[in-house]
């Protein structure tokens, strides 16, 4: 390991460690201190300190990520076409749209890499830091590329590079930054003849009213299934097998049901509002099947993605989305119905 | 929280892999900061031209 105190030293740019909670908001924190440590570490547990110690300087650059852009979506509306053909170009001249969608690109890879790598070894917070880079930006980065410069191929792919989680919080995120779009760029993700202004505003409330309260239930969804993900694998076993034979297993499911039945109504308000985004909503939560069945997380959430899908597509979705999902769909329900027969819990 | 298993090796697999991925971070920050930069000469030079 002769390399990793300049690593260190790298990564830590002389910046300030900040601990960024899952809502976003961050705190200072104050790095161990080395005349704090009564005995030497061993080799395991020098690793697991630097790893505690590279997570907190990624929290600190996500929150950077944040904050980035919250300025970039909070720039004044533009005069008109002419000043939003004169920022395009100029932006286009330093490559800077394929700029961003390469490094969207190279977070992801890193990402998933870093998960595969570190899953299990860890403190679960390690994890809960690399998770919220989807969150971030694959809902927010991807979505803010897509609107920047809209039309272009670009913002779809950067949506995709994102997150695996994302897609659920980025509808109210692209309902919020979509006021604030030039009409020019609206125009891209919209219908091309909407319905009359009353409807419209019927939409809106009901996308605001419901992720409202949405989003609290799946909150407090994740945060329990955080809870198991955290235990040893047996221990999550067991606890699945428990939740199985429990009759108020029945109850959850139909909660679980109740919330993916709410989502498909805003689903539809969205779909119908921004159908470009829309799609780019539907790609990201797709590529994030993948990653879910490779065993990273608690099969509920993939059941739940599953779930939050068909009734996605169930609204309407282009056909050749439709045909992609179902066939990435088919090999995620195999998967999930394959790891339940090895749990013997098909009979319960 | 480490395995006992966990070798010298693989450690310093983790390691990378969570440096790369600050590193992959900071990249996307960087592009972040030059979009807004160059937005805003870009306006100021919309505002000077148009004046």
């Amino acid at each position: 390991m002769k390399e990793m105190p300049q690593q260190l030293d790298e990564v830590m740019g002389g910046k300030s460690i900040v601990d960024t909670d899952i809502e976003g908001n961050t705190n200072e924190v104050e790095p161990a201190s080395d005349s704090n440590l009564e005995k030497p570490l061993n080799e395991a547990e020098q690793v697991s300190k630097k790893i505690e110690f590279i997570a907190e300087k990624l929290g600190s650059e996500v929150g950077d990520s944040e904050q980035l852009l919250k300025s970039l979506t909070n720039l004044e509306e533009l005069s008109g076409a002419e000043e939003e053909s004169h920022i395009a170009e100029k932006l286009e001249k330093n490559n800077l749209p394929q700029k961003l969608i390469e490094v969207l690109g190279r977070v992801m890879h890193a990402q998933e890499h870093a998960i595969h790598q570190l899953d299990g070894k860890y403190d679960p917070r390690v994890l809960k830091t690399v998770g919220l880079i989807g969150k971030v930006l694959g809902g927010m980065g991807g979505l803010t590329a897509g609107m920047t410069f809209g039309g272009l191929p670009g913002g779809a792919i950067a949506a995709v590079a994102g997150s695996k989680g994302g897609g659920y919080s980025a509808i109210r995120v692209f309902d919020r930054l979509a006021e604030k779009l030039p009409q020019r760029f609206k125009e891209k993700f919209m219908p091309k003849t909407l319905e009359n202004q009353e409807g419209n505003e019927s939409i809106e409330d009901s996308i605001e009213n419901q992720i409202e309260k949405n989003t609290e239930t799946m909150q407090r969804i994740d945060a329990k299934i955080n809870q198991i993900n955290a235990l040893p694998l047996e221990k999550r076993h067991r606890i699945w097998e428990k939740f199985a034979s429990n009759p108020k297993t029945a109850d959850i499911a139909e909660r679980i049901n109740l919330t993916a039945g709410k989502y498909k109504e805003v689903w539809h308000a969205f779909e119908k509002k921004y159908p470009h985004a829309a799609v780019g909503l539907e790609l990201t939560t797709h590529m994030g099947i993948p990653l879910m069945t490779k065993g990273m997380l608690d099969p509920i959430i993939v059941e739940k993605i599953i779930l939050g899908l068909e009734y996605a597509l169930s609204a309407g979705v282009s056909e050749e989305i439709t045909a992609a999902i179902t066939a990435k769909l088919k090999s995620a329900k195999d998967h999930l119905f394959g790891m339940r027969d090895t749990r013997n819990l098909e009979n319960n | 929280m480490v395995n006992s298993d966990t070798n010298n090796k693989e450690g310093e697999k983790d390691i990378v892999a969570l440096v790369e991925l600050v590193h992959a971070v900071q990249e996307h920050n960087e592009v972040l900061k030059e979009i807004l930069h160059d937005i805003e000469i870009a306006r100021k030079e919309y505002d000077i031209l148009n004046t």
